[in-house]
């Protein structure tokens, strides 16, 4: 298991389709977030779209809010909503164009996962990873997945059970390097 | 009159990206990237890649320039490396086949190295994509059959397959050249088979099935003709669609419908489709006939729960010489390991193909680059492994459970189709009478290869072994129509008319709407004299199918010995132009015409009788006597 960083950076360059700057982690006092890195054109990701958005529909009236992030700086706002609306996420769509977000959750693949929570220290990362266990490698997944750990985390979270903070490997879509 | 027969069955991620990259404080004598996009990687992503990654294909993005390749670089080299991409299952070495995919090592090994070097541009400018072809990749097909609905693969669930049936609107009977799918968006479909049904038999299944299509992971059709298969029409992504060699174009009877068999993973949002198949005609007959022979052993798939190694096998020993085109191996999530292979008389052994990690996503169907020689008495062989195993995590049942064939996803399945090409048409039927034989080893009893291998003896003028077999395949199934009917051919061919009409009843009893039956029924009927018997079988036979101017022809015949004699004139006029060749026609018209007295008219038609078959005894004699009456000679 890797180890979560400890500390939270601060994002200045993490915005929202208008452009407005965004920090999605919960501040004190908030209930917890999940951010899923995404690109409109990994089919990994795109094919996550129906569990994500029954993640959202069960669990946004539980106090949890959910965040999609694109970290792709070549990806549009325009792009975005494209995607957004094709695939019906209804997700709050965030753009990561330095990497912020995916140097404080060291997320390397889409779709992955990243669940904070309200710390006294700050917004603390309890867990980042896959959705679920489905694909094993790239070209081998399972029929239905057997073990949902982002439903597992979120679940524990509205029954206001502590998490031990924990990471799963994804498989995915390489997140491609900054330019 | 010859009965309609026959046949019953158609049967690592590589070092991070920008670990290697030069940092100032190096010596300046550091030697520059020995491996750069613009003169190494370029020529292998274009070639290799961009045929399917480029928009409008298959691929979920662009591989075409530099920034495309750059942003995905260790992706690449991970997947290459792992052989996933491209995707081009068959082991080097073991038969080399037509349009082969695999990248060689030393390009995985240079790519490897570009990123690991931190993927430079380098200088100078790559090579250009090649241009790419915008609509049909053959030109303006001849003909283009589209879906009439569109169908709409649902966003999420296992993977979907679905049979839609399209009817070709052709008259007559086409040669066809080439075939080309657009399934539409290409992302979307991960293969296609495309099947021919001449008998309805898919149209009606689908319309049992509410949607548009039907589901099924395969689909067999049911064929009252004894046509074996002869071509593969198969479609995947990134593959050039395929004109048949010259001389084997394949024949397409009008009443035929296309089966689209197909494979569509969801991609996470509801995906509408509306596939278009594009036809290309030659007036050129076909003068070599192909066939696709079956390796199976279905019957033999029960796979315990737990068990990760199960095999089965299936031989066949070649009558004739053959050359092998191509072969198709099947098999469902569980197949882990698939070998095809023939062994020559000498004992040689010769790959036609193998597998080692089979994956169902990717099959397809493999031509050969050259064809491959096969002397008779060759045995081609198929090896098929599976993995039932909660370790096989394409395993579709959690726990593992006890599995045998079928067409459902969680069933199995063990094919390998071979298409081979006889030196002559007549080989033909050898080979299936040797098929049908292999059949019977394992399926002792079996309908199907009764039925079918009584078609063939038939077909081979040996009729009393043909009636054996038929009457093998009614002790599998006692109230067979087709088998009845077939049975009852078969025996008015060798002059038992009797026992004939006695099977067309048994058929017509066991099915009353089957027409092939009530066609040879009445036809059985006329020449045995029983005109008055035969005449409603004749009329429900003439309604059924209008064009058949054979039928027309019978109940002409039949209305013309009753004495209905305007009726038979007019029956007897379709039947004349519907088969202008048609010496019973003809001569029916003249008697038919004569009788009512129109003796100009009949003489025209006699004498055009004779002109079809000069020696006709029956035809000169009526001919004799109306020119007596008319005073001619």
């Amino acid at each position: 298991m890797h180890s979560l960083p400890a500390v939270a950076l601060a994002l200045a360059a993490v915005v929202d389709l208008s452009g407005a700057t965004v920090d999605p982690r919960p501040g004190a006092g908030a209930g917890p977030a999940v951010v899923v890195f995404v690109r409109t054109d990994c089919p990994v990701s795109n094919r996550y779209a129906p569990e994500l958005r029954r993640l959202r529909e069960q669990f946004s009236a539980r106090g949890i809010s959910f965040w999609l992030v694109y970290p792709d700086r070549a990806e549009t706002p325009s792009a975005i909503r494209r995607h957004q609306s094709d695939f019906g996420f209804g997700y709050r769509a965030l753009r990561d164009p330095q990497h912020e977000l995916v140097q404080a959750t060291r997320a390397t693949v889409t779709p992955e996962a990243a669940v904070f929570v309200a710390a006294a220290s700050g917004p603390q990362m309890v867990y980042r990873g896959r959705i679920d266990d489905r694909y094993v490698d790239f070209g081998r997944s399972r029929a239905a997945p057997t073990r949902r750990d982002l439903r597992e985390v979120l679940e524990a979270l509205a029954q206001g059970v502590p998490v031990t903070p924990r990471t799963t490997v994804a498989i995915g879509c390489s997140i491609p390097p900054l330019e | 009159m010859r009965p309609p027969g026959a046949g019953l069955l158609g049967v690592l991620l590589a070092g991070a990206v920008g670990c290697g990259r030069a940092r100032s404080d190096q010596p300046a004598s550091a030697p520059p990237p020995s491996v750069t996009f613009n003169q190494q990687v370029a020529p292998i992503v274009l070639r290799h890649c961009a045929p399917c990654h480029r928009p409008g294909e298959a691929g979920p993005f662009s591989l075409l320039t530099y920034r495309d390749v750059r942003k995905r670089a260790d992706q690449i080299a991970r997947v290459t490396a792992s052989r996933y991409m491209p995707p081009w299952p068959p082991e080097p070495g073991y038969g080399s086949f037509v349009g082969e995919r695999r990248l060689p090592d030393d390009d995985v090994a240079l790519l490897q190295r570009w990123v690991r070097e931190g993927a430079p541009e380098g200088t100078g400018a790559p090579p250009s994509p090649p241009p790419q072809g915008e609509g049909w990749q053959l030109g303006r097909p001849d003909l283009v059959v589209q879906m009439k609905e569109t169908y709409t693969v649902p966003a999420e669930g296992t993977d979907v397959f679905r049979n839609f049936v399209l009817p070709a609107p052709v008259k007559g009977t086409r040669y066809v050249r080439a075939l080309e799918l657009r399934p539409g968006d290409k992302r979307v479909v991960h293969h296609a088979n495309i099947l021919l049904d001449p008998t309805g038999s898919a149209r009606r299944r689908d319309a049992r099935d509410p949607g548009p299509g039907f589901a099924g992971m395969d689909v067999e059709m049911e064929s009252d003709r004894f046509e074996p298969d002869s071509h593969f029409l198969f479609w995947k992504p990134g593959t050039a669609a395929v004109s048949e060699p010259a001389g084997m174009a394949w024949t397409l009877d009008e009443g035929t419908d296309l089966v689209l068999n197909m494979h569509f993973p969801p991609s996470g949002k509801p995906e509408p489709i509306r596939p278009e198949v594009g036809l290309y005609f030659t007036d050129e007959p076909p003068t070599r006939f192909p066939m696709l022979l079956q390796l199976e052993h279905d019957g033999a798939i029960d796979i315990s729960p737990g068990d990760s190694h199960f095999v089965i096998g299936d031989h066949y020993d070649l009558p004739v010489d053959v050359e092998v085109l191509g072969v198709y191996p099947h098999a469902h999530y569980l197949g882990k390991d698939v070998q095809g292979f023939a062994i020559l008389p000498d004992g040689t052994k010769k790959w036609l193909i193998w597998i080692r990690d089979w994956d169902f996503a990717w099959q397809a169907v493999y031509r050969f680059a050259r064809p491959l020689f096969l002397p008779r008495g060759s045995r081609v062989e198929m090896r098929i492994a599976y993995d039932n195993s909660a370790g096989n995590v394409r395993n579709p049942s959690d726990p593992p459970r006890r599995v045998v064939a079928g067409n459902r996803s969680t069933d199995e399945m063990g094919h390998m189709w071979i298409q081979v090409l006889p030196r002559q048409k007549e080989d033909r039927w050898a080979l299936q009478e040797a098929y049908m034989r292999r059949r019977l080893e394992k399926y002792p009893g079996d309908f199907v290869a009764h039925a079918n291998l009584a078609a063939v003896l038939e077909e081979r003028g040996r009729l009393e072994e043909a009636i054996a077999e038929y009457r093998q395949a009614l002790r599998a199934r006692p109230r067979s129509a087709p088998a009845l009917n077939n049975l009852g051919a078969a025996l008015q061919a060798s002059g038992r008319l009797e026992e004939a009409v006695a099977r067309y009843r048994d058929a017509l009893r066991a099915e009353p709407d089957y027409g092939n039956a009530r066609h040879n029924l009445g036809g059985a009927l006329v020449l045995q004299g029983a005109f008055a018997e035969a005449l409603p079988f004749l009329r429900e036979d003439v309604r059924a199918r209008p064009d058949d101017a054979t039928a027309r022809n019978n109940l002409g015949g039949a209305l013309l010995a009753t004495g209905h004699l305007d009726e038979a004139i007019r029956e007897l006029r379709h039947a004349v132009d519907g088969e202008p060749r048609s010496l019973e026609a003809h001569y029916n018209l003249g008697r038919a015409l004569a009788a009512r007295g129109r003796l100009n008219e009949a003489l025209e038609q006699l004498e055009q009788a004779l002109r079809i078959a000069p020696g006709d005894r029956d035809a000169g004699q009526a001919l004799a006597e109306l020119k007596a009456k008319l005073g001619v000679n």
